[in-house]
């Protein structure tokens, strides 16, 4: 076993395109630090270094190296000890040498260098205890500075000069037990690879996409919150619609009541932190005026209505195109169920099961909207433009929809630009009518408004291009549950 | 006469049937010139090599895919335009079967029960029971040999007039597969359905088809009942010297290092072996069904 | 009679029909089946072997037609009742037949000579 091997196991443990983009990212982050230090007219260049090779070093920490962890637990299976050892080996060599190289570099230069150690140890194994740690912890991770910020206002002051107390150290040490910890059951398999529980990490195994494919498809993602939750009282030859919306699955599925009260805890569970988070961060304030917060409530609101959109777009298409790739799940099993009438009457019932979900959550981004305009001076303008938006989102959902169900399935290629310029046209018309309502509206917001409605013009006669194409191919089609080529 | 008509309505074609039926995904042909006609009644199975097109066939049969050439036909209709009445006798499982993964298996077979009005809710219970499936756990959480054993359940459950398993017998352990070839064998004496099956598994054929169809690189190169590869194929083999004067076989051919030859031949229509076989030096092996698979297949 | 009685070998050269009339024949010869006796229905047979049941049909029908069995109304198969365990010497010459093909088939993938095989045989016999 020479160096070289050893060298390369991590590169080996996770996927092409995950291996690229870490490697890239890491590396601009050593030029980008290279470049602030040689040009660079901070006051103190030191810390915008070390800061900016810290950032470089949490991506592939956390995404990179902690995929070691998943060929180590496969080595001890397959009986290889020293294969494990090869990959524990590896990451001491990584960590030795991402840390001690600059810290060296710092030194020769005569920049302190104690202090950007430390710091860059907590990243590096931050970033790999973060990887092995619970999914759910990753979902709370994005709000851990509100929250922090809230709880603790100035704490990233304490950071650089962290003179008085070991905070720093004792963080560290922490985070090196919870990662030996984490690291110890999953490679012994004490920790599951499934469900939200699992850690993090094991999204690297199934390439690209992520486990999350492989947990929509198989309906294991809903595990952990009950028995699936699908309901199938009320299903059956008279009721058409619902019947296939159980057999097209994932968000189409009817659900229990109880699977609604669980899902909706988990929400308010989810949602609530940041809400607590910009409460608290009222109470701190001490000047009393809410109108930051509610402006802040209200970004949030639209913000999230914007993203909703073309979110609800991608989840229709991505799940029903993978609906229509496999043919050993539901797709036969839907062409030879009997009761659902004739072939025209099939076709109808399908396009309202596949349609329905996708246009009631667009309608339902609108209804957000609608519901945070009354506090806006002059909401007109955001909403005429968020409908105009909401609906031209819809027609690109009914579009790729269509093109599925007619066996012309789109590839990331087509459909990718179609939602990006979907999404701009959420942000836009938000923007645009937010300028228009306001006081002062800059001279040129009518020429901003004529591009707008433009750009939807273009994007409407797109989507209807497509969604006529999608509808003739379905039309022609003489059962429309044929899996299209992968 | 009026029940005579509607009789004849009922079934006024076999269960299965092939036109000219060819296949093939983007530039490569998977099923060529496919005819077959399977009766009602008998149990077919279909054989093959791992990629022959077997599944593709069982699909194509059934109207799960558009063929680039020929029909197929079910109960007389076409396939891909087959209707509520038709689809309410047949059965299909497909290989590795992971529909309605978010259900237990109590709601899949409750929600699919309301579809078939023939729907055998006691044997469903009983059979999950007796193959000691557990009816409340999530179906995608279910292990592959479980699954295939559910959805058998659920195919056998509907009380099908004919009955489509692509590879059956493929996650099963000995015990289930035997249960399943005898459950099979049962409703063909008591029921008179038409069974169709895809296995690379030989002696499970041997058990239960009436009739095997042999497909081999998108052609089926042999369809006959059961028996018949017993009696009516064997393999002759010849050494070198008389290797030139092998009779022709269109089945399968194979030349040895030594220079010797063997071939498949087939009885004539009077039962007679063909005149090369009397030869002194020739050897005339039959052949188990598995035998004859190999030196076609091979 | 019980289905367990026979044996199947589906991987056997022989079909599975032909089988089950064998030992049918034997049975009867040696004495287990006696005249009268009844035999395991088709369906009995098919499920505990799981084999197709017309198989069973066939080998059932093929030995009624030599004389084995006889079906009885409402009762199902039987062994006829014409039937002897100590049968005719052709009868008993013809369970030998397979074998006798056999040696046959082996003699002349050998190239021998008829009539140096039955010498063997005949001394064979003598002993």
């Amino acid at each position: 076993m020479n160096a070289a091997t050893v060298l390369l196991t991590p590169w080996r443990a996770v996927p092409v395109g995950t291996r690229r983009l870490m490697a890239a990212f890491y590396l601009l982050a050593c030029i980008a630090g290279t470049l602030i230090a040689l040009f660079g007219h901070a006051r103190t260049p030191w810390l915008a270094v070390a800061l900016t090779y810290g950032v470089g070093l949490f991506a592939p920490w956390a995404f990179l190296f902690s995929g070691t962890v998943l060929l180590a637990k496969d080595a001890r299976q397959l009986r290889v000890p020293a294969l494990e050892r090869v990959a524990v080996e590896a990451l001491f060599a990584y960590a030795l040498a991402m840390l001690l190289l600059p810290t060296a570099v710092f030194a020769l230069i005569g920049w302190p260098w104690a202090t950007p150690m430390i710091g860059w140890s907590l990243v590096m194994v931050g970033g790999f205890a973060f990887a092995l740690l619970p999914r759910y912890v990753a979902v709370f991770c994005g709000f851990l500075p509100t929250l922090g910020h809230a709880l603790a206002p100035g704490w990233p002051r304490l950071f650089p000069h962290a003179g008085g107390e070991p905070l720093p150290e004792i963080a560290l040490l922490v985070l090196l037990a919870v990662a030996g910890w984490r690291w110890r059951g999953f490679v012994r398999g004490r920790i599951s690879e499934q469900g939200w529980s699992s850690p993090t990490v094991v999204q690297l195994r199934y390439g690209s996409w992520g486990a999350w494919s492989q947990m929509q498809a198989s309906g294991r993602n809903t595990l952990t919150l009950g028995q699936g939750g699908g309901n199938v009282a009320g299903c059956g030859p008279s009721r058409p619609v619902r019947s296939l919306r159980v057999g097209l699955g994932g968000w189409y599925t009817p659900r229990s009541l109880r699977w609604h009260v669980q899902q909706l805890a988990f929400m308010t569970v989810l949602l609530g932190v940041p809400a607590l988070a910009i409460w608290l961060g009222h109470l701190r304030s001490s000047g009393g005026q809410d109108h930051g917060n509610v402006a802040v409530l209200l970004g949030a609101f639209f913000g999230f209505a914007v993203v909703a959109s073309p979110m609800v777009c991608l989840l229709s298409w991505t799940w029903l195109s993978r609906r229509w790739q496999r043919v050993n799940t539901e797709l036969p099993m839907l062409a030879l169920l009997p009761g659902l009438g004739s072939a025209q009457a099939r076709q109808q019932a399908l396009l309202r099961a596949a349609l329905q979900r996708p246009l009631a959550a667009h309608a339902a981004c609108f209804v957000l909207v609608l519901a945070g305009s009354p506090w806006m001076p002059d909401a007109l303008p955001v909403i005429g433009l968020q409908a105009v938006a909401v609906a031209v989102g819809a027609l690109t959902s009914i579009a790729l929809v269509l093109d599925v169900l007619g066996g012309r399935p789109h590839g990331l290629w087509t459909a990718g630009p179609l939602l990006a310029a979907m999404f701009v046209l959420q942000m836009a018309s938000l923007v645009i009518g937010t300028l228009l309502g306001s006081h002062h509206a800059p001279g040129h917001a009518s020429a901003l408004l004529a591009g707008l409605l433009v750009g939807a013009g273009l994007l409407a006669g797109w989507s209807a291009h497509l969604a006529r194409a999608g509808w003739r191919a379905l039309a022609a089609r003489p059962q429309p549950f044929v899996a299209n080529p992968a | 006469m009026n029940a005579m008509l509607k009789d004849a309505a009922d079934r006024p074609g076999p269960p299965l049937a092939a036109r000219d039926l060819g296949h093939g995904y983007e530039g490569a042909t998977v099923l060529r010139g496919i005819d077959l006609d399977i009766a009602a009644g008998s149990v077919l199975g279909l054989i093959g090599r791992n990629g022959a097109g077997k599944s593709t066939l069982l699909r194509a049969l059934l109207g799960l895919l558009e063929p680039t050439t020929g029909e197929t036909r079910v109960f007389g209709k076409p396939a891909l335009a087959m209707d509520d009445g038709i689809r309410q006798r047949i059965a299909y499982v497909p290989q590795q079967p992971e529909a309605l993964a978010w259900l237990t298996v109590a709601q899949m077979f409750d929600y699919l029960g309301r579809f078939y009005p023939r729907w055998n809710h006691a044997f469903a219970r009983d059979t999950l029971a007796r193959w000691q499936l557990p009816a409340n756990k999530l179906f995608g959480k279910l292990s592959p040999g479980e699954r295939q054993r559910v959805e058998l359940v659920r195919a056998l459950a509907s009380e099908p007039e004919l009955l489509v398993l692509d590879e059956p017998a493929a996650a099963l352990d000995p015990v289930a597969r035997r249960e399943l070839l005898r459950e099979i064998a049962l409703r063909a004496c008591e029921a008179g359905i038409t069974v169709v099956f895809s296995t690379h598994i030989v002696s499970d054929l041997e058990r239960v088809a009436s009739d095997i169809a042999f497909l081999h690189q998108g052609r089926l190169l042999l369809h006959c009942p059961v028996d018949d590869t017993k009696e009516r194929y064997a393999r002759l083999w010849l050494p070198a010297r008389l290797g030139p004067h092998a009779p022709a076989s269109t089945l399968g051919r194979r030349s040895h290092a030594d220079g010797s030859v063997s071939v498949v031949i087939e009885r004539d229509a009077h039962g007679r072996w063909p005149d090369e076989a009397a030869q002194p030096g020739v050897r005339l092996d039959v052949l188990g069904l598995e035998d004859l698979f190999v030196e076609i297949a091979e | 009679m019980d289905a367990s009685l026979l044996t199947i070998q589906p991987a056997s050269p022989e079909p599975i029909y032909r089988q089950i009339v064998e030992q049918l024949r034997r049975l009867i010869a040696g004495g287990q089946l006696g005249a009268g006796d009844l035999l395991p229905s088709v369906r009995d047979v098919a499920a505990f072997h799981a084999i197709n049941p017309m198989t069973v049909s066939r080998a059932y029908g093929m030995a009624e037609s030599e004389g084995l069995l006889e079906r009885l109304r409402g009762k199902g198969m039987a062994v006829a009742a014409t039937v002897r365990p100590t049968q005719t010497q052709t009868q008993r010459l013809a369970l030998l037949e397979p074998q006798l093909q056999a040696l046959v088939r082996h003699a002349r993938e050998l190239e021998l000579p008829a009539d140096a095989v039955l010498r063997r045989l005949g001394r064979l016999l003598e002993d």
